[in-house]
């Protein structure tokens, strides 16, 4: 008989344990409270970002069209095709390797000034064992041999890591969405870029301007034939495809420059 | 004695479910990662059709997203109150089938790649689990997150690519439409896409 006192003794003992526990539970991991259709934590999360100034939206709307058609009628089916039938993927891949590898200088400067030492650091041996090991920097031992992943700074990142703000969201040709910081921050990269040609400096590769720009339009061709499908799948995405590529680029950017 | 032993089965079964919700956060991640490999699996499998390949990443994903509660973020509350009962049941339905389209689509991108799991994050009341995917040489990290739902335990609501939030940019783009006509035709563009 007292057998089964000493059960139901134990079973309010257990009882007792498990509500704690699981009151314990319900503080500490949040979990299972009481919550509403929309939480306000939810929205705490989701609200923060402001919308950026567009008073060129015009003029930005018809460029990411023009953009566009770009892509469908002379990129996609014209040069891709043709780029892509004469240089394989890995080739591709290295070339686009080469020019990061040729950015070091910016994106070291750019480390510096926002006195990041480590990573300033980090893309000097990267730099260092690409360009000697990785052939030129076709090649990336520095991350596939040393775990060393590139921390590539540029002066608009420089420029929002000291609080300025973007400005207004302007669409370049083929480049696509920027703003008045990072278009002004790639004015200033291009003194330090050494694919690019500026006058009176020691180390040009490019001997005029527009050998220079000529690189750099290589360069994004040569990226963007990469990139060809994220552009097309991210497009499937947009019920307004303007601001929403705009969006995209500003909460992209706004990470990096916390990162 | 038997009564005793009987006893003492119930008390342990009465202790698991605490042990089940902290085994809960560490199998998240193996459940996450296994998931993706039978995604990656499917996507690479040359003899499914692209149909069929849709309908199984499907089965293996749905069981990790809460879509409903994706679809009511992404809409934000006044949108969502705005419609009827019958329009946000058709709302989440087009949200969540535009959404686990998009899902695919971006997976197969990487059919060739190697998805490799990251740390898990355990914030007040969430958990972050990043994953990172090679692409031409380049590390791009894609992270899950989770909430606690009352009914379904820890669910995925929102999605980060590089660093973007998915909820994040269908919330900027319906108050883009909201701003320019009514929920109605939010659903109505929907619909079309």
């Amino acid at each position: 008989m007292y057998i089964r006192v000493i059960l139901s003794l134990l079973f309010i003992a257990t009882f007792y344990t498990y509500a704690v526990a699981a009151s314990d539970l319900n503080s500490s991991d949040a979990a299972v409270g009481i919550e509403d259709e929309f939480d306000d934590e939810f929205d705490d999360e989701f609200e923060e970002y402001s919308e950026i100034s567009d008073p060129l939206e015009g003029f930005n709307r018809s460029m990411t069209t023009f953009n566009d058609k770009l892509f469908d009628v002379v990129l996609e089916p014209v040069v891709f095709k043709g780029y892509r039938a004469i240089v394989s993927k890995p080739v591709r891949s290295s070339i686009s390797n080469f020019y990061s590898n040729l950015y070091y200088p910016v994106s070291f400067v750019n480390n510096l000034l926002q006195l990041k030492f480590k990573e300033a650091s980090d893309e000097t041996i990267r730099f260092i064992v690409n360009t000697t090991f990785g052939i030129g920097g076709l090649f990336d031992p520095a991350r596939n041999g040393l775990g060393i992943e590139p921390s590539v700074e540029d002066f608009g990142q420089t420029l929002g890591h000291y609080g300025v703000g973007s400005g207004f969201a302007i669409v370049l040709p083929l480049f696509g969405p920027t703003n008045v910081r990072d278009l002004g921050g790639s004015f200033v990269d291009f003194y330090i870029d050494p694919i690019f040609f500026v006058n009176l400096r020691e180390y040009n590769i490019a001997q005029n301007q527009y050998e220079g720009w000529g690189a750099v339009t290589y360069k994004q061709l040569n990226r963007f034939s990469l990139y060809d499908q994220e552009y097309k799948s991210m497009r499937k995405d947009a019920l307004d495809l303007y601001p929403y590529l705009r969006d995209s680029y500003e909460l992209y950017r706004d990470r990096q420059i916390e990162e | 004695m038997r009564q005793l032993i009987l006893g003492l089965f119930f008390i342990t079964s009465l202790l698991l479910p605490s042990s089940v919700v902290a085994l809960e956060k560490q199998e998240l991640k193996q459940s996450l990662s296994s998931a993706i490999d039978s995604v990656m699996a499917i996507v690479s499998d040359a003899n499914m059709s692209k149909d069929e390949k849709r309908v199984k990443v499907y089965q293996s994903i749905d069981p990790l997203f809460d879509f409903a509660k994706m679809a009511k973020l992404s809409l934000g509350k006044r949108g969502y109150k705005s419609l009827t009962k019958e329009q946000q049941k058709e709302y989440i339905e087009l949200f969540t089938t535009k959404i686990k389209s998009s899902y695919a689509d971006k997976i197969e991108l990487y059919s060739d790649e190697k998805i490799m799991m990251g740390e898990l994050k355990k914030m007040k009341k969430r958990i972050h689990i990043s994953t990172y995917v090679d692409k031409s040489g380049e590390k791009k990290e894609i992270i899950y997150k989770y909430y606690y739902s009352k009914d379904r335990g820890w669910v995925i609501y929102d999605v980060d690519v590089l660093g973007v939030s998915i909820v994040k940019t269908y919330r900027l783009q319906f108050a883009n439409e909201l701003k320019k006509g009514s929920a109605h035709e939010l659903l109505a563009k929907l619909r079309a896409k």
